[in-house]
């Protein structure tokens, strides 16, 4: 990984969860729970609207740290007809203000009425942020980036963190789940795991038949293949522990599972930042 | 619209990195910054014929800097526009409005734009623009001891040098159409070529 990049492994990760949040919550909203009350929390951390926004903002923060030159920052949008990155931090300006808008709304009673339409309207400005990031890495230059795994990974992120962030906070009693929407949600995770497992899988095969030009093999041993095996066995536990937590409780998650659903919540933070770590460790370009 | 191009004769290149060093000293550039890079490529290897031992080994090198692409891919994706195309074709960066992102620096196939630390923004070769505007070559085209490098409009030096060659380990020219006519060395067509100075070229970008 090159100087820096960790910034990136930050910014790319929080981004995705934030909008993984609003799309539960969205959808949470389409099946029918009851979301109106929890946006109404204003400043709280048991407000999912305020918890996107605080991660969308802390991503932009750090994203500066990756700036040559921050006090030129706003020239990134100068380019909004040719280039991702203008585009994607444009898309991260309106869906931030998406949320601010449902957020203020939460306060009065005006959320009630519109609510199902400012989550649809943020949930889409979410995944035209999303659409824009995956943009920015599937280049033609960059082999081990230009593939369906760069828009799968970031996806799966998205999803994975928003929905155990919802898993959290009904842990924590701050959002109350019934059993079908809990289990749904549960049973969404494993599914999105298992997929995000085998999609690693193939895209290291994949990586391992690569050319890599003249910097030799870098993608099947050393740190990065140890780190490739460290991320598959956090995957696998994180399975199995969503799948125990769900059987076990039938409801997940049941009161009292609090620690094994932090812990739960942990692991695959953890390894949803490996994965990005390996994700900018496996660039190399064509050419000299 | 003009092209202004490179020539590089990789038959008559020495490999004395004196072109290398001409733009260092040029663009006053710091240590780990190298804008012309010199990639020595080197390959074959000893066979039996009967009681006695053949070799095909081979070696040519390639010097290369920013090939001021007609279709650049680094002006394309930047973000503030910082990269932009003069009326002759000469690729410029803008490092007032340059924001740092390298995001130019990933996608550029022969890895031309490098990233200054010391001023936060990118660099890469600009064809000596003021020495060309001022009716002078680029200074690594005359420090060239070998002649092995030369400029001018793409269109001419296709038709002076009558054409221009593919080597390795240059990427597919259809992806940037790059702005370079190139005369291959008589080996560079060899089986099983490498660069043999990947720790030197590599540090640089």
């Amino acid at each position: 990984m090159r100087n820096k990049d960790w910034t990136l492994v930050i910014f790319t990760t929080l981004t995705q969860a934030s909008v993984g949040i609003i799309l539960c919550l969205t959808l949470l909203n389409y099946l029918g729970a009851d979301v109106g009350p929890i946006v109404q929390q204003g400043l709280s951390l048991k407000n999912p609207v305020f918890l996107a926004i605080a991660f969308a903002g802390i991503a932009t923060l750090i994203s500066f740290l990756h700036l040559g030159s921050p006090s030129n920052a706003p020239n990134a949008l100068n380019n909004l007809s040719g280039s991702w990155i203008s585009r994607e931090i444009l898309a991260l300006a309106i869906y931030s203000l998406s949320l601010l808008v449902t957020m203020v709304l939460g306060w009065g009673d005006w959320t009630h009425r519109y609510l199902a339409h400012l989550l649809v309207l943020n949930a889409i400005s979410g995944l035209a942020l999303l659409w824009m990031m995956i943009r920015i890495y599937v280049m033609p230059t960059i082999p081990p980036w230009n593939s369906w795994y760069t828009g799968a990974s970031f996806v799966s992120t998205a999803v994975c963190l928003g929905l155990l962030t919802f898993l959290l906070l009904s842990q924590a009693e701050f959002v109350g789940l019934d059993d079908r929407a809990g289990g749904f949600l549960a049973t969404f995770l494993i599914a999105v795991l298992v997929i995000e497992l085998l999609a690693a899988l193939f895209h290291q095969r994949r990586l391992n038949q690569m050319d890599t030009g003249f910097d030799g093999p870098i993608l099947e041993r050393g740190i990065f293949y140890r780190l490739f095996l460290l991320r598959m066995t956090m995957l696998t536990v994180s399975v199995l522990m969503t799948a125990f937590l769900f059987l076990v409780s039938g409801s997940f998650p049941e009161s009292g599972q609090y620690l094994w659903a932090y812990a739960l919540f942990f692991l695959v933070l953890v390894q949803e930042f490996v994965g990005r770590l390996l994700f900018y460790s496996s660039y190399f370009r064509i050419g000299v | 619209m003009k092209r202004l191009a490179f020539y590089f004769d990789s038959a008559s290149c020495s490999g004395c990195k004196t072109c290398q060093m001409a733009c260092k000293d040029k663009n006053d550039l710091a240590i780990g910054q190298i804008w012309r890079r010199v990639y020595e490529v080197a390959g074959g290897s000893w066979k039996q014929a009967g009681l006695a031992w053949k070799h095909d080994v081979f070696a040519y090198n390639l010097s290369m800097s920013c090939n001021h692409c007609a279709d650049p891919i680094c002006a394309r994706n930047c973000p503030t526009r910082a990269i932009w195309k003069r009326e002759d074709g000469i690729v410029q960066i803008n490092q007032d409005l340059c924001i740092g992102c390298k995001y130019c620096a990933w996608v550029c196939p022969y890895g031309a734009p490098q990233f200054n630390p010391e001023k936060g923004v990118m660099g890469k070769c600009d064809l000596c623009a003021d020495y060309i505007d001022e009716g002078k070559n680029p200074s690594c085209v005359d420090a060239c001891p070998m002649r092995a490098l030369d400029f001018g409009d793409y269109d001419e030096l296709l038709e002076k040098h009558g054409g221009s060659d593919h080597i390795y380990p240059l990427p597919d020219n259809s992806i940037t159409e790059p702005s370079l006519c190139i005369k291959a060395h008589k080996n560079a067509g060899n089986l099983n070529p490498c660069v043999v100075n990947v720790e030197e070229v590599k540090r640089a970008q």
